[in-house]
Order: structure tokens, then C-alpha cells, then sequence
């Protein structure tokens, strides 16, 4: 049989195409193949360039750039033969290729999103414990230093109660019963830090009693997005069965830190931090270390590395370091300082090279790449490292405030006309129905740009919050380059699944000698 | 039966029992099963949800 000329008609209706959430990844290594990955049946294929070729030529949507300055690759100009029917009929099997209608094709993925929200909303709730606004520390690029720098917001700075923490785990039964959950329920809940600073010296008592409420309502995972200063009036607290993960920033070695991080009286944290560090590392507990990094501090991160080296911290298991961009004002990551992730990718790999010590430095996509390698080692199916949703501000988040005052975003509190609900003195929970569903609704099929988007169930749809400085609305996309980033990241993952099989054989091999 | 040349070879990487049609018929149950098997890689971050503002943590 020779190979069909003509795409078949269903029903002599409708016209074969490809799908709108084809991705195509070029790889490093060869332009011979190319990685088809399916942006909602969750496929990954390795396709030669003429099949990948002949899906492009039937692809009406080419993908363009949504946000940012990155520039995608265009649709093929080159004349596509059309493969066999068998050919064709295992791409329609796997999602590439389909006969729907574009409409059909988005009331299909919106049935592929709602699945998956509804599961993210399913798990047992996060709490997010904000014993105070206040903080220690007067960093000039923190979303929340108006709170304390201006005479305006004095009045949130006060601190939890314990007749405050009592009742919002008084409260905790009816909030795990909007997600599912029935009396007894063994599944563990996250209770997470997060101020202002939540590991203030003067805060020790109340965390001390979140931390032993926490235990007696049943398993507890905490954990805390500290500064790290005070970490020493916490050290009993810290641990596999205590506070078990911390997120702690530095900015830089000792004198790019200092000159970020700073007290009010303009004196630095580095030594101080880093003493912590020492502390929190041999007590068994997990450190996450992430730097807010732009182009004014990212030279500054093989020098960073070698303190990881010089402690002792780098290689341990229970220590990680990764980057995150410093966002411009308005969310704008064009802003001259500023990177986008993409950019900040690229640097940072160059910075590999150019010194390999800052290899233990990670950025967020590495675990998104080890993943992925998974999926191709166990060759199982890709949907659950999909989402329909961002982050818990859409799922299963409660933030509670010093006030009683329930958020959804811990990056968006501190003002009552957007809290999501609140704590009555006598413990009667109000939520605010319709705010409430705003937050929870939001998903990559609630705005128009991300349910056209061939990328979007691996984002999510970006941070509300900076698609709310972009929009207007939280209900719009916030991409900062994903998709090259996915693109790239799917390419890096496949050449070291490719590496991993060859080692893997060769092993065989002389183990067969 | 076609042969498949080299010039049109596809390599499935993953699920290869993926039939989309097959797969949308029983969505709830697999994203249900997908669950678990979630928690079961869960030693490995999917780190792709970075807080989007400046943290001053």
C-alpha cells in the first residue's frame, strides 16, 4: 500500500489536523528527530523530522509568543509527504492528529482540565500561618516592606494569639470537609510559616503552640519561610518531627547579602543566617536556599557556591539552592535589571560552564527535567506532572492572618476588602462565597489565552498575581517565557534519558563479560 | 499492513497503551489513579510553581 496523499475525511466532514497543544521540541543533539509531546493527553514521541514536518503543515494555530520577547519556532515551510495510515492513525492515538473541530478540541480540554483541577482541589488543605506582618529585615525589593516602612500600615503589625491559633484549628474540620475529607482522615496536612517574618525571636511561644496543636490534630508536615535570623530561639523546634523544611534567602556572599538583606539600621544578615544554616542543616532539617537574583547580583553566584562548598552544605541531602528572578515593578520582566526565567536559565548554564562549583545552585525547571526523565525511565504517563492550576491559591490554600483574616494568597493579604473569609471571636468560620470561587476557579480554561495555549497544563497559567499587574485580572496568563523554557527543558531531559540508557547498556554489557 | 521506513518512524517515550478517545472515556478514573501514583514520585520536586512576587523572606 502506498502512502495516503490526502488527509482522510470522518464522515466525509471534516478535515484531519493537528492538534491545537502539539508541542514540538527540537533536540539538542540531532535534526534528524524531533520530540512531539502532547499538551493534555500528556504523550511524548520521537518523531523523524518528515513526520514531525507533516503535523506541522497541518497545524492552522503556529505557536506565537504570548508575553516576553522570546521567539518561538515557526511551522515548517518545507512540502511534508504524508506518512502511512498506520503512521497517522498511531499520531491520532496519541492526540497529535484529530478530526475534532477546534470547538470540539476545547470542550475536550476543558474536560481534561476540570479532571485534573478537581483532583488538586481534592487534596487536603494547606494552611498557611502568618503570625505577623512584621519583620526584621528591611529588603528594598520585598513585596510587603510599605508594611513596614510606612507610617500607613502600622496598624498590621501586630502579632498572633493564641486564642487566634485555637480557633483556626478549631476551624480546620470544615474547611478539610469542603475538599473531601471525612472525620479521621489520615491524609497529612501542611502547615507552612510565612510572615512577615513567622521565626521572629519574640514569636517563639505561638509557634511553639501552632507547632504542638498541629501534632495533636493528627500528621502534620511543617514548614517555614524564614528569614533565618532568629533561627536560634527555634532550634528544638527544628527537625524531621518538628519543623521539617525551611526556605531561607541569601542573596549573595557576605557582602552582595549585606548590601540586600539588611536590618533597619542598615547593618547585615549574612553571618548570622549562615550560623542558622549550620544550626537547622545538623538538626536534620531540609534547607531550601533561594536567591532573588537579577543582573546586578548573578555574578556574584560562583562566589555563593564556594560558601555552600566551604560549610559543607553543598551535597548534602537535606540541603537545596536554587534561583529565582527578581520581578521588575508592575510585573514588567523587561525591566533593565531584571531577567525573565528564561534568561536567567541561560545565565545561569553559562555560569556552569564558565565555573562548575554553581552547579549546586538549581533553578525551579531542574525538578520539572528529572521528572520528566522519569517518565520516559518508567515509561509511564505524564498526567500527574500536569496541572490545570497554578498553585494552591486555586486548589486548597487558607492563609491566616494575625487578624483572623483568611487569604487565599499569601501575596495577597493584609487588606479585608480582598480576604477570602474570616474568624468570628466565638470560632464561627465566614467565608466570602464569591471571592472565594474567584480564586478557586481560576484555571487554564478560565481565560481565553491559556485554553488556546499548547503549553498551558504544564504552567498551569502562571502566578495570578502577576497576571493581575499585567491584566487588571487574575484571569489572564502570566507565561515569562515558559514555553521556551519547557521546550528546552524536554530536550535536556530526553539527551540525558538517552545518555542514561547507553550507560545503562554499557553496564550490561561488561557485566556480561 | 504498511512498512514504516525510517524517514516516518515514531518512538513512543511513555503511556504506550495511549489511546486519547480510550483515555477521555475514563478521565476521572485515571486522573484518580494518577493521584497516587503522584505521591509515589514525589521525592523528585516538580518545582515549576515559583511564588511570582519578590519575597522578602
Amino acid at each position: 500500500m502506498t502512502a495516503t496523499a490526502i488527509p482522510p475525511l470522518r464522515d466525509g466532514a471534516q478535515e484531519l489536523r493537528a492538534s491545537n497543544y502539539t508541542i514540538y521540541v527540537d533536540l539538542l543533539d540531532t535534526s534528524d528527530r524531533v520530540l512531539l509531546v502532547h499538551g493534555y493527553s500528556g504523550a511524548y514521541d520521537v518523531v523523524a523530522q518528515p513526520v514531525a514536518d507533516y503535523v506541522r503543515r497541518l497545524d492552522t494555530k503556529p505557536p506565537k509568543p504570548l508575553h516576553g520577547t522570546w521567539q518561538d519556532v515557526g511551522s515548517s515551510s518545507a512540502p511534508a509527504a504524508p506518512p502511512s495510515d498506520e503512521t497517522i492513525e498511531l499520531l491520532k492515538r496519541r492526540g497529535y492528529l484529530t478530526y475534532l473541530t477546534r470547538g470540539e478540541e476545547r470542550q475536550r480540554f476543558d474536560r481534561f482540565t476540570t479532571a485534573l483541577h478537581e483532583r488538586a482541589s481534592a487534596a487536603m488543605p494547606t494552611y498557611i500561618f502568618m503570625p505577623t506582618y512584621d519583620c526584621n529585615l528591611r529588603c528594598g525589593y520585598c513585596f510587603q516592606d510599605h508594611m513596614r516602612t510606612d507610617p500607613a500600615y502600622q496598624h498590621l503589625l501586630r502579632h498572633m494569639t493564641p486564642a487566634l491559633v485555637e480557633r483556626i484549628f478549631d476551624a480546620m474540620p470544615a474547611l478539610e470537609a469542603r475538599h473531601g475529607a471525612q472525620h479521621g482522615d489520615e491524609r497529612p496536612r501542611s502547615v507552612v510559616l510565612f510572615g512577615g517574618e513567622p521565626l521572629l525571636r519574640r514569636s517563639r511561644p505561638i509557634i511553639e503552640r501552632i507547632v504542638a496543636m498541629g501534632k495533636q490534630h493528627g500528621p502534620t508536615r511543617f514548614s517555614a519561610v524564614t528569614n533565618g535570623t532568629d533561627l536560634d530561639a527555634y532550634l528544638d523546634l527544628l527537625g524531621p518531627d518538628g519543623i521539617a523544611t525551611l526556605q531561607i534567602t541569601l542573596d549573595g556572599p557576605r557582602s552582595g547579602h549585606d548590601a540586600r538583606r539588611i536590618y533597619a539600621d542598615g547593618s547585615g544578615s549574612f553571618d548570622r543566617i549562615c550560623a542558622n544554616l549550620d544550626a537547622a542543616l545538623e538538626r536534620g532539617t531540609n534547607v531550601d536556599v533561594r536567591m532573588n537574583v537579577d543582573r546586578s547580583n548573578i555574578a556574584t553566584l560562583p562566589e555563593l557556591a564556594q560558601v555552600f562548598a566551604d560549610r559543607n552544605w553543598a551535597g548534602r541531602p537535606n540541603f537545596y539552592a536554587y534561583v529565582a528572578p527578581v520581578h521588575g515593578t508592575r510585573g514588567d520582566p523587561s525591566a533593565p535589571k531584571t531577567f525573565n526565567s528564561f534568561e536567567l536559565r541561560t545565565a545561569l548554564r553559562e555560569l556552569y560552564e564558565a565555573h562548575p562549583a554553581t552547579r549546586a545552585i538549581s533553578i525551579a525547571d531542574d525538578g520539572l527535567r528529572a521528572t520528566i526523565q522519569r517518565v520516559f525511565k518508567t515509561k509511564s504517563s505524564a498526567l500527574p506532572i500536569m496541572k490545570a492550576a497554578y498553585c494552591g491559591a486555586h486548589t486548597n490554600m487558607y492563609v491566616f492572618d494575625p487578624f483572623g483574616d483568611v487569604y487565599a494568597c499569601w501575596e495577597r493579604t493584609g487588606d479585608k476588602n480582598i480576604r477570602i473569609g474570616w474568624l468570628e471571636k466565638d470560632g464561627t468560620l465566614e467565608l466570602v462565597a464569591d471571592r472565594l470561587a474567584a480564586w478557586r476557579s481560576r484555571n487554564v480554561s478560565s481565560n481565553e489565552t491559556c485554553a488556546q495555549c499548547r503549553y498551558s497544563m504544564y504552567c498551569g497559567g502562571g502566578c495570578a498575581v502577576m497576571a493581575e499587574d499585567v491584566h487588571g485580572t487574575m484571569f489572564g496568563n502570566y507565561c515569562d517565557a515558559f514555553g521556551r523554557r519547557l521546550r528546552t527543558t524536554i530536550a535536556e531531559a530526553y539527551r540525558n534519558h538517552v545518555d542514561h540508557v547507553e550507560i545503562d547498556a554499557a553496564v550490561q554489557e561488561l557485566r556480561a563479560l | 499492513m504498511q512498512e514504516t521506513s525510517l524517514c516516518e518512524s515514531v518512538e513512543s517515550l511513555n503511556a504506550l497503551d495511549l489511546d486519547i478517545e480510550a483515555l477521555e472515556q475514563r478521565l476521572d478514573m485515571v486522573v484518580a489513579a494518577t493521584a497516587l501514583t503522584y505521591v509515589c514520585v514525589a521525592d523528585v520536586p516538580v518545582t515549576t510553581t515559583v511564588c511570582g512576587v519578590n519575597s522578602g523572606q
